[in-house]
């Protein structure tokens, strides 16, 4: 079930009024519908893998168990390696094994000699690596002596399966979301209203900006040898907006949805393309897979600390790992190390925490310096962008090579051109927005909340009868994220 | 909680009311006017012609209302349907006609190997659905009829604004842009043939009526007489050209004698002067200016027109 389907706004109603009016507002009967109503929003994309997800859910809560249990360190030790290779172990067959066949089989190729690995051509289970990560998440603090393990079943599958954040995320922390979980919940008149607001902003993020950015960047990146550099620059222009308000749409989304039932989820995005510096976009993107790495991998393996070779390695390899978990794709591993390279030099030098609170904060409009560092950054992250979107590394370098040719001073058209203006008046619109709204969680928490309520809610419809407008002419793509 | 359910019901409301207005709104502006150039079903309204020229796009496109009125006096509309060769259509359309309009002493349809036989309730062909989307929301009782045909769903025809954004409708029913384009009911096209475009073939020959359809064909003939008679309509038929890679001399006989059997007037000016010379063409199906000129003068001098006419 996609959140921006019809199947959806009749699910989320039913579960709203079922949950604050059926369940005599009892914390457990709470808990047993929103994990029945996870369980069902899971199965409608395809029931065959929720049992995947109910056994990755029992194992990380019988072996969180387990290690709470242990009372020797090995025997602890035994049974959290247990639960890491498992899952890493679904996770490797499902999303990488066919990558890792075909490219060994390439490589032997490559030596003269032939070699033919079966592939699986498996479906990949939609969530698998979100959901995957909070079992890790959480086995590892149990571990760490970060927490006790959970021993109610039905709370700790819905820390993993809650369905918000089930299929693309925020990857949730069990130290964040499971004392949610274990406590009361009272409705929350502001609450709710902020939760509707934010649903509503990344329902217009997704429908309106990614999938109309969608049918352009397809068709340039589709036809991207018959397109002049300039064309293939507007190109990755689209795809830098499409990804970001799919994602964080989706997000926004999410948020906004777990908001209705009471509980705040983590972060996602903080409006990461008004970022000074790499450094800056990576704290503002993708937040929860971010600090996920950085608690779990990067700072285990000695963060900043050390020498400045680990430093280098340490960099490099939570982005190559980063670019890993988005797909079996050699174009990941390249947009992961594309970041780690422009990180770098802020990280050596020591930088990277020089701007840490919003751009031009308390100000209508930022400095030159601000201005140009903006749209520096925002260059080199589309520069990566155009490596993750590429089908290959081929069709990447030639995407750039045909950019870097004296067509890139010529003026951009590609076929549909003439549709893309009332795109290019939504963009505006929406960059606007955002910027007005840095400051606060979402673009319009408190966007027109001063007005009168009549203006209110005739931005709000205007909001709306853009969705439904792009709604009714879009592609309705499937959010990005759903692949990885 | 209360007043968060009240809000909610208050601003859904407000919504949907707004939605309906603005569904309203656009539907005041369009009234009786055309968005697409296309959609003249309202626009043929209160014509009351003594004349009404039916068919697909080869009369749409070589049928001249002008030709009609002045060489016979007779107020001409073309109602052709662009891409609608299946008598269904052409039925369904004059139906819509009659139903706002008093019926015309004639009726011409443009009659050749390409009109085929089609279903009423099962219609495959959509050619200009889009078009014709701004009748589908909650169809005037004249227009049902053909909204069906072109199979509009439920939202298209329940839920307001719904196939307005659907078929992108909407900037052109603002707009009006478009509000002239065949305002005459008439496409008189300029243009010559484009022989490196569209390369001279017969494929259109692949369009023929099949020879198992002929016995449909003249049932649906038959069925547009007999709503032409209740109407005190004198049918005619007429036969326009072709270019001579897409003519079969035998195929093109088929049309007289179906016509024969069912006593209806045949006028063929499908003459080989016409169809041999390609500066009459801007394809292989259709006349450009000079072939009407041309096909204007064998129709001018056909007696048997000129008999039923006047």
């Amino acid at each position: 079930m996609l959140f921006n389907s019809l199947n959806f706004a009749f699910f989320l109603p039913i579960v709203f009024f079922l949950y604050w009016f059926m369940t005599n507002k009892s914390l457990k009967n709470q808990n047993l519908l929103l994990l029945a109503s996870s369980y069902f929003f899971y199965s409608c994309w395809d029931c065959r893998f929720l049992f995947l997800l109910l056994f990755s859910t029992f194992l990380d809560y019988f072996t969180g168990l387990k290690m709470g249990n242990s009372l020797s360190k090995s025997y602890k030790k035994k049974w959290f390696w247990l639960s890491v290779i498992i899952n890493l172990s679904f996770l490797g067959i499902f999303k990488y094994y066919d990558f890792f066949a075909n490219s060994f089989s390439e490589a032997v190729a490559e030596l003269g000699f032939q070699i033919n690995l079966s592939t699986l051509n498996v479906i990949l289970p939609v969530g698998i690596s979100f959901y995957t990560f909070h079992g890790l998440s959480y086995v590892i603090d149990i571990y760490t002596g970060k927490i006790k393990p959970e021993k109610n079943f039905v709370d700790y599958a819905l820390f993993v399966s809650f369905f918000p954040l089930l299929v693309a995320g925020p990857i949730e922390r069990a130290t964040h979301l499971l004392p949610q979980i274990k406590t009361e919940r009272i409705f929350n008149y502001s609450k709710a209203v902020d939760g509707l607001r934010q649903i509503l902003w990344g329902l217009f993020k997704k429908i309106v900006i990614a999938d109309s950015c969608a049918k352009f960047v397809n068709e340039i990146f589709l036809h991207y040898t018959d397109y002049s550099g300039s064309t293939l620059v507007l190109g990755a222009l689209f795809f830098s907006f499409q990804i970001y308000c799919d994602f964080s749409g989706y997000s926004d989304i999410a948020l906004g949805t777990a908001r209705l039932f009471g509980i705040e989820l983590l972060r996602n995005f903080a409006f990461p393309y008004f970022s000074r510096d790499i450094a800056e976009f990576w704290r503002r993107w993708h937040i929860s897979l971010s600090t996920w790495f950085r608690d779990y991998l990067y700072i285990p393996f000695g963060g900043s600390k050390g020498s400045k070779w680990i430093r280098i390695r340490n960099v490099i390899l939570i982005f190559l790992v980063s670019g890993f978990w988005h797909g079996a794709n050699w174009t990941f591993l390249v947009w992961g190390f594309l970041n780690a390279i422009f990180i770098l030099p802020s990280i050596l030098l020591k930088t990277n925490r020089y701007n840490m609170n919003i751009v031009a904060e308390g100000k209508l409009l930022p400095n030159i310096r601000e201005f140009l560092s903006m749209i520096f950054t925002f260059g080199l992250t589309t520069l990566a962008w155009i490596f993750f979107r590429a089908e290959n590394l081929k069709q990447a370098f030639q995407y750039l090579n045909k950019i870097m040719t004296k067509s890139l001073f010529e003026i951009p058209y590609f076929s549909g051109i003439g549709t893309s203006i009332p795109l290019l008046l939504f963009l505006t619109f929406f960059v606007i927005i955002e910027w007005l709204g840095r400051e606060k969680q979402f673009a319009i928490q408190s966007f027109a909340l001063q007005w009168k309520r009549t203006y209110r809610w005739c931005f709000y419809i205007i909001l709306l009868l853009s969705i439904y407008y792009f709604s009714c002419i879009g592609s309705n793509e499937q959010f990005i994220y759903f692949q990885f | 909680m209360r007043k968060f359910i009240i809000n909610i019901l208050r601003f859904i409301s407000v919504t949907i009311i707004v939605t309906f207005l603005l569904q309203s709104l656009i539907s005041i502006r369009i009234k009786n006017k055309s968005i697409t150039g296309y959609d003249n079903w309202d626009i043929t309204k209160n014509i009351n012609a003594d004349l009404v020229l039916l068919g697909s796009s080869r009369c749409w496109a070589h049928l001249d209302p002008r030709f009609f009125e002045k060489n016979y006096h007779l107020k001409t509309i073309n109602i052709g349907m662009n891409g609608h060769s299946e008598l269904p259509a052409t039925i369904l359309r004059l139906k819509n006609y009659l139903a706002k309009n008093n019926a015309p002493k004639f009726a011409v349809l443009s009659f050749d190997p390409f009109t085929i036989p089609g279903s009423f309730e099962n219609n495959s062909n959509f050619i200009n659905k889009n078009n014709y989307a701004r009748f589908a929301y909650s169809p005037c009782e004249e227009n049902v009829e053909l909204v069906n045909y072109f199979k509009y769903d439920y939202k298209e025809k329940y839920i307001p604004l719904y196939a307005i954004f659907k078929y992108q409708l909407f900037k052109d029913a603002l707009t009006l842009d478009n509000e002239n384009i065949f305002k005459e009911g008439f496409e008189l096209n300029d243009e010559k043939w484009d022989t490196l475009k569209y390369p001279i073939t017969s494929s259109m020959k692949k369009y023929y009526i099949k020879h198992d359809k002929i016995k449909n064909l003249k049932v649906q003939l038959q069925m547009l007489k007999s709503l032409c008679i209740s109407n005190k309509i004198q049918l005619i038929c007429i036969q326009t050209p072709v270019y001579k890679s897409n003519y079969d001399e035998l195929v093109f006989e088929n049309p007289g004698s179906i016509c024969k059997k069912l006593n209806i007037p045949f006028i063929d000016t499908n003459s080989a002067n016409i169809r041999n010379n390609i500066n009459n063409f801007y394809n292989s199906s259709h006349l450009n200016k000079n072939g009407i000129l041309e096909m204007n003068k064998v129709l001018k001098n056909k007696k048997e027109l000129k008999i039923i006419l006047k």
